[in-house]
């Protein structure tokens, strides 16, 4: 790695690198609908921000940049990890670097490496190894499922070490090239479209907000949802997602945000407005 | 009891599958298994975990999309098989019922319990206390994983005729409204998000990549492969255009982005 340093700069070592790969195999415990696997992507950046970054701001900024809404495929979750890292190292030593770029480029990947993940992973994978042991399974014999569990394994435990590897080598050749603030800027840009359009996307396919309201006209079934969809499929949801970041915009506490779509659900069910 | 408590601790470990970088313990192939062992009957724990594995064989958390819980499910349905010297019929009666129920606490943890512990890690994020953060991560792990083995546990001691009883027992308004806010959540995820990267002359790129999804059914991988190509557009427009003198068709938004 040919890199242009100040005899100043932190550098990661292997140690911080490691310590990623055993702790992004926690990605999803304390998973919440909330904000999914944040935490245990902050858990996992702990010993690389408090390696960077010396100023207790830096490593405040850092631990809220990465409790923020994150979800990707468990087995994807190391090679994401490895790019964070390496574009943190570059904040901690570039003070023109823009830190939204980090944010970017992680909800960049997640979404498409979610998708990746769960049909090689979670629909290939997985459904191959079980197809390898069913007969064993089917005589009743332990090993079905102790093969099951290496045939599964094997390929996931590697590709999680060959993913923090090459995802920090990858994030480490990407920022030197882009070491100017024009380019900079233009990836932030790139970034920034990319993730914005992956959250309308999910807006449009995980969100659910749908109406049950149907009532007849002179004898014709009428449903408001199918009318709805005819017109502009999934405009209950963008109209939510608008409504709450009018909300996080007006500074509305979360909790309170929380405590009224509970509400809502429960009020909206009763009435047969939502369902 | 002793019988109890491995069936709790059995549902506890397939929980905590997610610590330990998501390996399949949590297939019901693996926890019939599981079960056969320590209720001393391996191969029927084997053969009706297989069973089970194959209705729940389509399903795994995609996104933010809670399916019933097949954990519960099949370690109960598996042990009250067992038990009861039955087959893999009464398995799949007392799995579906208390895979669903358990769906219900899941769905509390995820939608209420969880989010709210989850304010701590905030708070001890802006106190550069990264302590505080493991352990408000490790406990609402692991409270979530203890929780179901204590359920399972329970459920075991109190046999099967009550696991059905109590399903019948929640009252609907309860279930549908916490199914309701359960689709409404994530959109709460992306309001923030959104909040965190967006700027006014990027902000049509959210609602194109909306309607995409929203009008023509394109997946998140098809959307970021258009988004890509979007992008190397941009940029060659940029390169044609503002470079070569001052603009002259009205210089319009993309002069100092790309």
């Amino acid at each position: 790695m040919t890199m242009t340093m100040n005899s100043d700069s932190v550098k990661l070592t292997k140690k911080e690198l490691k310590s990623g790969f055993f702790r992004t195999f926690t990605t999803s415990h304390a998973w919440h609908f909330e904000r999914q696997q944040h935490m245990a992507f902050a858990w996992s950046m702990i010993p690389v921000i408090k390696k960077l970054y010396d100023k207790k701001e830096d490593r405040i900024a850092a631990y809220k940049r990465h409790l923020e809404f994150y979800n990707t495929h468990t087995t994807m979750q190391p090679l994401i990890f490895g790019i964070t890292a390496a574009m943190e190292e570059e904040n901690a030593n570039n003070p023109e670097f823009d830190t939204s770029s980090i944010s970017a480029m992680k909800v960049a990947l997640m979404g498409p490496l979610a998708g990746i993940g769960d049909s090689l992973i979670g629909g290939t994978l997985r459904i191959i190894a079980t197809g390898i042991v069913a007969g064993l399974c089917m005589n009743g014999s332990l090993l079905g499922p102790l093969l099951f569990l290496l045939i599964f394994n094997v390929p996931n435990i590697a590709f999680r070490y060959f993913g923090v590897k090459y995802g920090y080598q990858f994030g480490n050749s990407l920022i030197t090239k882009i070491a100017d603030t024009d380019v900079m800027h233009k990836l932030t840009m790139a970034l920034g479209i990319v993730g914005l359009m992956v959250i309308g996307g999910m807006v449009a396919s995980t969100v659910s907000v749908a109406t049950p309201i149907a009532f007849d006209i002179s004898g014709t079934a009428f449903s408001l949802q199918e009318t709805l969809d005819s017109i502009f499929p999934k405009l209950l949801p963008l109209g939510t997602v608008g409504l709450l970041y009018w909300m996080n915009r007006k500074h509305v506490n979360v909790l309170l945000q929380i405590v009224i779509i509970m509400a809502a659900g429960i009020v909206f069910g009763i009435l047969g407005i939502l369902g | 009891m002793l019988q109890a408590i491995w069936i709790g601790l059995i549902v506890f470990l397939g929980k905590a599958d997610y610590f330990v970088g998501t390996a399949m313990l949590g297939r019901p192939l693996v926890l019939g298994a599981l079960t056969g062992i320590v209720l001393g009957d391996i191969p029927a724990g084997v053969t009706i975990g297989f069973e089970l594995e194959l209705i729940f064989m389509g399903m795994q958390a995609i996104g933010a999309s809670i399916p019933p819980d097949m954990i519960m499910g099949s370690v109960l349905g598996t042990a009250f098989a067992i038990t009861t010297g039955n087959g893999v019929e009464t398995a799949i009666t007392i799995a579906m019922p208390a895979a669903i129920l358990s769906a219900f606490v899941v769905n509390l943890f995820y939608g209420v319990i969880t989010p709210l512990m989850a304010r701590s890690a905030d708070k001890y994020a802006a106190a550069d206390n990264d302590k505080g953060i493991s352990v408000i991560f490790l406990s609402n792990g692991f409270l979530f994983d203890a929780t179901f083995g204590v359920i399972a546990f329970v459920a075991f001691l109190f046999g099967g005729d009550a696991v059905s009883a109590l399903v019948a027992a929640i009252p609907t308004w309860l279930t549908t409204g916490i199914t309701i806010a359960a689709g409404i959540l994530p959109a709460l995820g992306f309001a923030q998000l959104i909040s965190m990267i967006i700027s006014k002359n990027i902000a049509v790129f959210f609602f194109f990549g909306f309607l995409l999804s929203a009008y023509l059914g394109i997946s998140i991988v098809g959307i970021v492969c258009f988004s890509a190509v979007l992008v190397g557009i941009l940029m060659m427009v940029h390169e044609f255009i503002p470079n070569k003198k001052v603009c002259p068709e009205g210089g319009n938004d993309d002069d100092n982005e790309f």
